[in-house]
């Protein structure tokens, strides 16, 4: 078929990923500030997306080595045509959407390894797939992610509270909002470039771009527009999940949850041993609940977004190889995968408009107020106290 | 399949430190800034400056091109 077409459509599917990649993710930095009121729904979302797409621009060292690895292409012939790229990115985007509806924080790298996977097998066969690479490189960092920032956010919650008195805890906000701001900017400069990658990847597998050149400057603008209305457009549902349904959050958990996230991303991504974002804020969440005295962990939630990190790739695999197997049919199978994913974003989009959640359902904590308050013992202070001390 | 194990606690030990020093730094700066003996303020701003620093160094390390 038109190669010229194929090409187009990779790219506007790209762009499409790269959204739902924007407010899937949005949570990992803004969950907290807004569930502790340092920040209001709406600016919090706006200072994301801005440093999203500031973020984007800032570097493309991930885009040139996505495909590196994990898919083996090149040497022997082309293994990952842009047929494939389209169906692999069809995984990925139907499987982004349903977790977002179900409100799930699962990794949207993820997502898009799984789709490609999926379609590179029904491509290539499972020759196709570095099995090695993908329990080093996905598997394991997934179990430690959240086990490490878990570890990091207890440890910091238990000094946060150790240290600090209950009146003094509600400026914790102030630093909060710089911290969030830290993972936000980190986000950016990640994610939007696996777009790039793939795009390039299918600029390059076309023969429209020279092998092993980086992204075009027009890939990078798109890409970072297209995460950065995706951030600004807020994930709420994963946001409610990640703020509120784990445990409740305190200005000083908030701020130990973030400064553990940061750390751990920015210690992973410059001592070479990968972590996904979305797991180490997930991590952290649920330590900074087990490390305040009187907050509970709702294990449940816990065990739901377990759940679904386990089965986000053989998910969007499946998903990804059942539109490259259409996609096998010709120009009529393409045509039909595409239809059948513009059908899946159309559904998804109106079951959530059935149960909407959106900013006006974040009433956020008045200053001094704390998100839970236990009924206070003696001092008629204004502020209503903790449940910790 | 290898991990690399030295890596990951590399990983670890550097998150925890810097995560836990940030959070000690603040939450000292915050129990400083709330009393009246004249020398806690300039020391509570100073250990603020101080957690300024830090995110500043981790926007150094965000941004590739300030680090060849």
């Amino acid at each position: 078929m038109d190669v010229t077409l194929l090409v187009a459509l990779v790219i506007a599917l790209a762009l499409i990923f790269d959204f739902t990649n924007g407010f899937h993710d949005t949570a990992n930095a803004m969950a907290t500030p807004i569930a502790t009121g340092a920040l209001k729904p709406k600016v919090a979302v706006a200072i994301a997306a801005v440093l999203n797409l500031v973020g984007a621009f800032l570097s493309t060292e991930v885009a040139k080595t996505i495909s590196g690895g994990l898919i083996k292409e090149g040497s022997d012939g082309v293994q990952i045509t842009p047929t494939l790229i389209l169906a692999g990115l069809i995984g990925a985007i139907v499987w982004n959407l349903v977790t977002w509806l179900l409100g799930l924080p699962s990794s949207s790298s993820h997502a898009l390894f799984g789709g490609l996977i999926g379609a590179a097998i029904v491509g290539a066969g499972f020759g196709a797939i570095n099995s090695g690479v993908l329990v080093s490189k996905v598997l394991i960092p997934a179990v430690l992610a959240p086990l490490t920032a878990g570890l990091v956010s207890f440890l910091a919650t238990k000094i946060a509270y150790g240290i600090t008195r209950k009146r003094e805890r509600d400026r914790f906000k102030i630093g909060q909002i710089f911290t969030s701001s830290l993972v936000s900017l980190a986000h950016g400069t990640n994610d939007a470039q696996k777009t790039m990658g793939v795009i390039t990847l299918a600029l390059i597998a076309a023969g429209v771009q020279p092998t092993g050149s980086g992204p075009a400057i027009w890939v990078i603008g798109a890409c970072a527009l297209a995460i950065a209305a995706g951030t600004y457009s807020g994930g709420w549902r994963i946001i409610k999940t990640l703020g509120r349904d784990i445990t409740d959050i305190e200005p000083a958990q908030g701020f130990a949850a973030e400064a553990a996230t940061t750390a751990t991303i920015l210690a992973s991504s410059h001592l070479g041993f990968a972590l996904s974002t979305t797991q180490v804020a997930s991590g952290s969440v649920i330590g900074v609940g087990l490390g305040r005295k009187g907050a509970s962990v709702r294990w449940g939630t816990a065990g739901r977004i377990a759940l679904g990190w386990l089965i986000t790739i053989p998910a969007s695999g499946v998903v990804g190889a059942l539109a490259a197997m259409l996609s096998q049919l010709g120009l009529w199978g393409v045509v039909l995968d595409v239809v059948l994913a513009m059908g899946a974003i159309l559904t998804v989009y109106l079951i959530a408009r059935k149960r909407r959640i959106d900013a006006r359902h974040f009433t956020q904590p008045a200053p001094g107020v704390f998100v839970r308050p236990k009924r206070r013992k003696k001092k008629p202070a204004p502020t209503t106290g903790a449940s910790s001390v | 399949m290898t991990i690399d194990w030295l890596a990951f606690l590399t990983v670890v030990v550097a998150s925890l430190v810097s995560a836990c020093l940030l959070v000690t730094l603040f939450a000292v700066g915050l129990r400083l800034s709330d009393g009246t003996a004249p020398w806690r303020r300039p020391v509570s701003i100073a250990l603020f400056v101080v957690c300024g620093l830090v995110v500043v160094f981790g926007i150094y390390l965000i941004v590739p091109f300030l680090h060849p």
